[in-house]
């Protein structure tokens, strides 16, 4: 697979040929899983699986940065946020979670300090509750999306949605609230 | 929540952040008026809001909320401490005498009560609890009502205490061991079992009779005293120790029973392996999750197996959400009635399952009382059953059998005719990027029904074309019907059944027009993305089957033809691997049904494992042949697809055994889904046969093998799109060799015959490099993965691959000359430091190798000219390739041919002119040539034509003897794609007595 397949995918999708997704889509999901598992490989080691991180590494491996303009970038986002979403769920699907109780430490979407992987129970509970959201309000699911799985900012992301930056903030700011209250985190824990 | 809904709380979410917070509740009185619902969850949200701290973090998790395993193992999220009391220590009138355990829900401690002097257990709860006021309150009320709660079978629960400022649980102290450390020992006699499992449903009855829920029935909350009375444990614990306040529920329904969903949205509790699918999903609990857990109870007591389990938290939760109980870890002798109980108990749809644990009460009630005596487990139970069901199959398969037999005897023998169907105008099987490519005929063979796009474009559509009129019409208001594999007939042919994307409702509508109506919805399905259908089968019985790909995916589900609940038949056997099953198809008796078990996706592919039989009670299966795929039966015959072609194997359906050999019907039929074996094709009984042909689709670059003339104007096409490579035409021009990737993207090289374009398979195993002898019998090839051997294969398709080793190098025949003496090979190179060069083998009983050219520049391509006295080849150094001749067989200077960059060298048969590819220009370039004399000479050199879309790696076109027409494999657009629907008449024909 080369860069140049990649990036003439996105070109093709942009100017309409939706099978370019079809295409784009094994591709994307190829790459993010072997950079993946080989994180997830290290994982075992103590280190930490940083999704955001990998989309990104994703990105640069199979995207020619000549020949992608803005568009190509969100697009290509926007369809790796749904792939790490799909790794990371299957991942805490198959793994279960191998590693029990015993206080696990904050982690999952945050490239800290953490030392275990992300807690499968969350990730699973999170793309439920997020999929429920999706049913309501499939704006504010992709915003979610964009932000949690593909690490974009609030900028980028409004980029990638075209639309405008503080309409991303306050779509964020309600999913933010509906989720937390979807996943029974409680106010002033 | 309705969208309405959610918009207008988000709308008072935003107005409400503009405004300072003080000013908020002002802002929420006026705007909400009386509707307290809305407020509290305006409320929650802002709530939420405020609470930011650590944006991704924040969003995603609470680990002490959503640590499931940290709940199952028992241990609290919060760090573990000092035990709260001492041995000696008081506690209102209770004295501390030992700590008996701790867990999740506290600690419990055997505690002597002073006044009454009788020891009592008292259960000190966690922090959380007692820091929660909200929580804290809850408690009690809950306590309270359990306190009042008076059975046998439940523990008591005396009051409520504050120990050492935590709240604390004054309970009834049960000595003996729990079910958990019964069943851990294997399965318990029957008749002890059912004595368990009736106080079992009588003590939760009473509670329920109070609106008490337990919510986290398990062995572990089961206790047996020495003298056999059953106590129930922990009672709706489970509840009052879920966390969120903010949307606690401050009312009860009429019935008690019932309580709003909101307060457990999301949050999952209790055990996983006792959790209800409703559970496991944060959904409405009521009295029916605990019928459920009262199953899995007692299925786990008589197998001494869990009814759902898995290595993992999250495993669990899958096999709960998609799995059923293996049914045959059940004792054999097990009474009928007790194992028809533990069915509806564990019906995953709650609309579905024994409604109320009183009725379990009824049934067991009716058993009579087993005397146990020896236990002895009797594995054979499964195969007896089976041995009954199949004879039970025997008698009514075969008045069916009987019947078609005399149909075909009086009829004389019919000849198989041929007709094409194409699609209606400006309509493909495309809709976005995903084919549609399901058809079914009518059982009475006399419509064709399929799914395409609608003639917008934006969706799936289904279409019935009546097989005598022309045209095809689109059924108004199946606009959202799966495009894949839909619809199925009902057995009299006149409605069809289809499932709609995403949502799953499955419909019906007349196939003649007509409003469609809705027969069902998988309840787990609403507001959800439930996926696909993955086949769907009507039988003759009236039952509608279905299995789904995607997040719901799993079992073979079941739906009246005339609607109404959905239930689960079969489900995947997730020790072998499965996933999901998919492709039900009913045998005639419409008890028995076909289906192909997937295994776990990898990328967007699934891997099938098998095509298995099973009937509607889901008891058995029984495998018919590994792999699968989505296989027919009509009239005796199995009708699968085997690497795009459509066979037909004898399939006896009393014994569920296919016989004979498998024939070919058609061939290609075009193949896809996430498995790559589901192809579109249809039959019905009165042996018409529909299919579209075509190659293999989900791969990314098809092709299509098209005939040009020299100024570059089609002149119509070869064979089917599919993935092509390596184009070579036979000396004559009647057969070609071609490099084909069938759907599992495994390449092979088949032989297509010109005139026809029909296709047969030469070979498999990733062959590459083929060529033809001169006479045109047989084809010359490499494997890549057998470096240095030469194959030959006979093209009659009879007698073996021969082989040939060159030791070393890999090799690539590229050329035969014409009096079949020698051949011509490319030797690739070991190392870097060489290139790739040319070698001649001389036939003979011994062959013998010679080196040709042997230069630091990549040779490659060798081509004897027609006379055999010159070879074409290319060579490519770091200024790019260049085509060349040489004479042969040497030495002699080489003769530079193209004038720029060329490759893919071919002769024109009478040797006048050499076709080569510009790679440059993407143009087919024609050198005049003349290599009659001693010398060889190169004349003009023309560009003839544009050949940017070109296809495959090595060679990409041929040519004719002539020199006039060239067949190139050039890129296709699948949105080109819109075959015909091929329909065969009389399609069994030549199958009579096969």
């Amino acid at each position: 697979m080369a860069a140049d397949d990649v990036s003439a995918l996105l070109g093709e999708w942009s100017r309409g040929d939706r099978t370019a997704l079809e295409q784009l889509l094994p591709l994307v999901y190829a790459e993010l899983r072997q950079i993946a598992s080989r994180q997830l490989r290290r994982e075992r080691a103590g280190h930490t699986l940083q999704p955001t991180a990998l989309v990104h590494e994703v990105f640069l491996r199979l995207v020619d940065q000549r020949r992608v303009d803005w568009q190509n970038r969100g697009q290509f986002f926007g369809v790796a946020a749904q792939v790490m979403r799909r790794i990371l769920v299957d991942h805490a699907r198959r793994h279960g979670a191998g590693k029990r109780g015993h206080g696990l430490p904050r982690v999952p979407f945050e490239d800290a300090h953490a030392a275990a992987a992300p807690n499968d129970a969350s990730v699973l509970a999170f793309d439920l509750a997020l999929g429920r959201l999706e049913a309501l309000d499939a704006d504010l699911a992709k915003v979610v999306e964009l932000r949690a799985f593909a690490g974009l900012t609030i900028d980028e992301t409004a980029d990638v949605l075209a639309v405008s930056p503080s309409t991303v903030q306050r779509d964020w700011r309600a999913a933010r609230a509906w989720l937390k209250r979807e996943l029974g985190i409680e106010a002033g824990a | 929540m309705t969208r309405e809904r959610w918009e207008r709380l988000k709308a008072l979410f935003h107005s409400a952040l503009e405004r300072p917070p003080d000013a908020r509740d002002a802002f929420l009185t006026a705007e909400v008026g009386d509707d307290g619902a809305l407020r509290r969850d305006v409320e929650a949200l802002l709530a939420m809001d405020a609470d930011d701290t650590d944006v991704l973090a924040g969003l995603s998790v609470n680990p002490g909320a959503l640590s499931l395993d940290a709940l199952m193992s028992g241990h609290s999220a919060e760090p573990a401490a000092q035990p709260a009391l001492a041995p000696g220590q008081r506690v209102g009138f209770y004295e501390v005498v030992e700590l008996l355990g701790a867990g999740a829900m506290g600690e419990v401690y055997r505690t002597r009560d002073t006044r009454l002097d009788r020891e009592v257990a008292l259960k000190v709860l966690p922090p959380s609890v007692a820091t929660s006021p909200d929580r804290l309150a809850r408690f009690r009320r809950e306590a309270q009502l359990l306190a009042a709660l008076n059975h046998p079978n439940v523990a008591t629960i005396h009051g409520v205490e504050d120990a050492a400022g935590h709240p604390a649980l004054v309970l009834e102290l049960i000595e003996g061991p729990t079910l958990a450390a019964r069943t851990a020992d294997g399965p318990l006699p029957i008749g002890e079992a059912l004595g368990i499992a009736r106080q079992l449903a009588e003590g939760l009855e009473a509670a329920h009779a109070q609106g008490v829920i337990h919510r986290d029935l398990k062995p572990a909350n089961i206790q047996v005293r020495a003298d056999g009375l059953v106590k129930i444990l922990d009672f709706g614990l489970a509840r009052s120790l879920a966390a969120d306040a903010a949307t606690e529920p401050t009312n009860r329904s009429a019935s008690g029973a019932r309580e709003p969903g909101a307060t457990h949205d999301g949050m999952v509790l209790g055990t996983a392996r006792y959790m209800s699918p409703e559970q496991a999903r944060g959904q409405v609990v009521d009295t029916r999750a605990d019928v459920w857990a009262f199953g899995c109870v007692v299925f786990e007591m008589l197998s001494g197996r869990r009814a759902f389990d898995g290595e993992t938290t999250s495993e669990v939760l899958t096999a709960v959400l998609a799995t059923t109980p293996d049914w045959s870890a059940l004792p054999s002798h097990l009474p009928t009635g007790v194992r028809t109980l533990l069915r509806r108990c564990l019906t995953k749809d709650p609309r579905s399952r024994l409604q109320a644990i009183g009725d379990a009460r009824i049934e067991l009630d009716d058993i009579p009382a087993m005397d146990d005596g020896p236990s002895i487990v009797t594995p054979g139970g499964a195969i007896r059953r089976w041995m009954w069901l199949a004879a039970a199959v025997t008698v009514g398969a075969g008045l069916v059998a009987l019947a078609v037999g005399g149909v075909f005897t009086s009829r004389p023998q019919p000849r198989i005719s041929r007709t094409i169907v194409p699609l209606p105008d400006g309509i493909s099987y495309y809709r976005g990027g995903s084919p549609a490519y399901r058809l079914s005929l009518s059982p009475d063979g006399t419509r064709l029904a399929f799914a395409a796009s609608s003639p917008s474009g934006s969706t799936y559509q289904l279409w019935v074309r009546p097989l005598d009129s022309l045209t095809a019409v689109p059924l108004a208001g199946t606009e959202m019907a799966s495009g894949q594999f839909g619809p199925a007939w009902s057995a009299d042919s006149r409605f069809l059944a289809y499932v709609t994307v995403r949502d799953l409702i499955v419909k019906k509508v007349e196939a003649s027009g007509g409003a469609p109506v809705t027969l069902g919805q998988p309840d787990e399905s609403r507001g959800a993305r439930g996926g696909a259908v993955a086949g769907i089968s009507w039988g003759s019985r009236d039952v509608i089957l279905f299995g789904v790909n995607g997040p719901l995916g799993g079992p073979i589900r079941r739906v009246s033809g005339a609607g109404g609940e959905i239930t689960e038949v079969i489900g995947p056997d997730r020790s072998h691997g499965e996933t999901e099953l998919w492709h039900p198809h009913f045998l005639p008796d419409g008890n028995h049904f076909l289906f192909v078990a997937v295994g776990p996706r990898d990328g967007l592919a699934s891997k099938p494992l098998g095509l298995y039989a099973s009937s509607l009670d889901g008891q058995e299966r029984k495998l018919i042949m590994p792999g699968g795929s989505n296989a027919k039966y009509v009239n005796g015959h199995l009708l699968f697809v085997r690497d795009s072609s459509l066979m037909a194997q004898r399939f006896d359906t009393n014994r569920l055994e296919l016989s004979g050999d498998a024939v070919v019907v058609a061939a290609p039929v075009l193949t896809g889904g996430p498995t790559g074996a589901t192809a579109a094709f249809a039959v019905s009984q009165s042996r018409v046969l529909a299919y579209i042909a075509g190659p293999p689709l989900g791969v990314a670059s098809l092709s299509q093998l098209t005939w040009l003339d020299r100024t570059g104007e089609a002149h119509g096409t070869l064979g089917d799109p599919a993935v092509y490579r390596d184009v070579e035409l036979s000396n004559d021009a009647a057969r070609l060799v071609v490099e084909v990737d069938d759907a599992e993207s495994r390449s092979g090289l088949w032989v297509v015959d010109v005139k026809r374009g029909l296709r047969t398979r030469l070979t498999s195993a990733n062959p590459w490099s083929p060529i033809w002898t001169p006479d045109g019998s047989r084809v010359f090839f490499a494997r890549p993965v057998q470096p240095g051997a030469l194959f030959s294969k006979p093209v009659d398709g009879l007698g073996a691959e021969a082989l040939t080793i060159r030791e070393g190098a890999p090799v690539a025949p590229r050329s035969w000359s014409r009096d079949g003496q020698s051949l011509a090979v490319e030797i690739g190179s070991n190392t870097t430091s060489t290139n790739s060069d040319i070698a001649v083998m001389t036939a003979g009983s011994k062959p013998q190798w010679s080196m040709f050219l042997q230069t630091p520049a990549a040779e490659t391509n060798p081509r004897f000219s027609p006379d055999g006295r010159w070879i074409a080849f290319q060579s490519a150094d770091a200024n790019g390739p260049k085509v060349f001749v040489a004479p042969f067989p040497g030495p002699g200077a080489s003769h530079l041919v193209s004038t720029a960059a060329g490759t893919q060298p071919r002769w024109r048969a009478d040797g006048s002119e050499i076709f080569y590819i510009n790679p440059t220009d993407n143009t087919l370039m024609a050198a005049q040539v003349n290599g009659k004399g001693a010398t060889f000479t190169v004349g003009a050199v023309k560009t003839l034509f544009d050949v940017s879309r070109r296809a495959g790696t090595r060679y990409q076109y041929d040519v004719m003897p002539d020199g006039q027409r060239f067949l190139f494999n050039f890129l296709l657009r699948q949105q080109e794609l819109t075959t015909p629907i091929t329909v065969v008449m009389n399609w069994d024909a030549d199958l009579t007595g096969k």
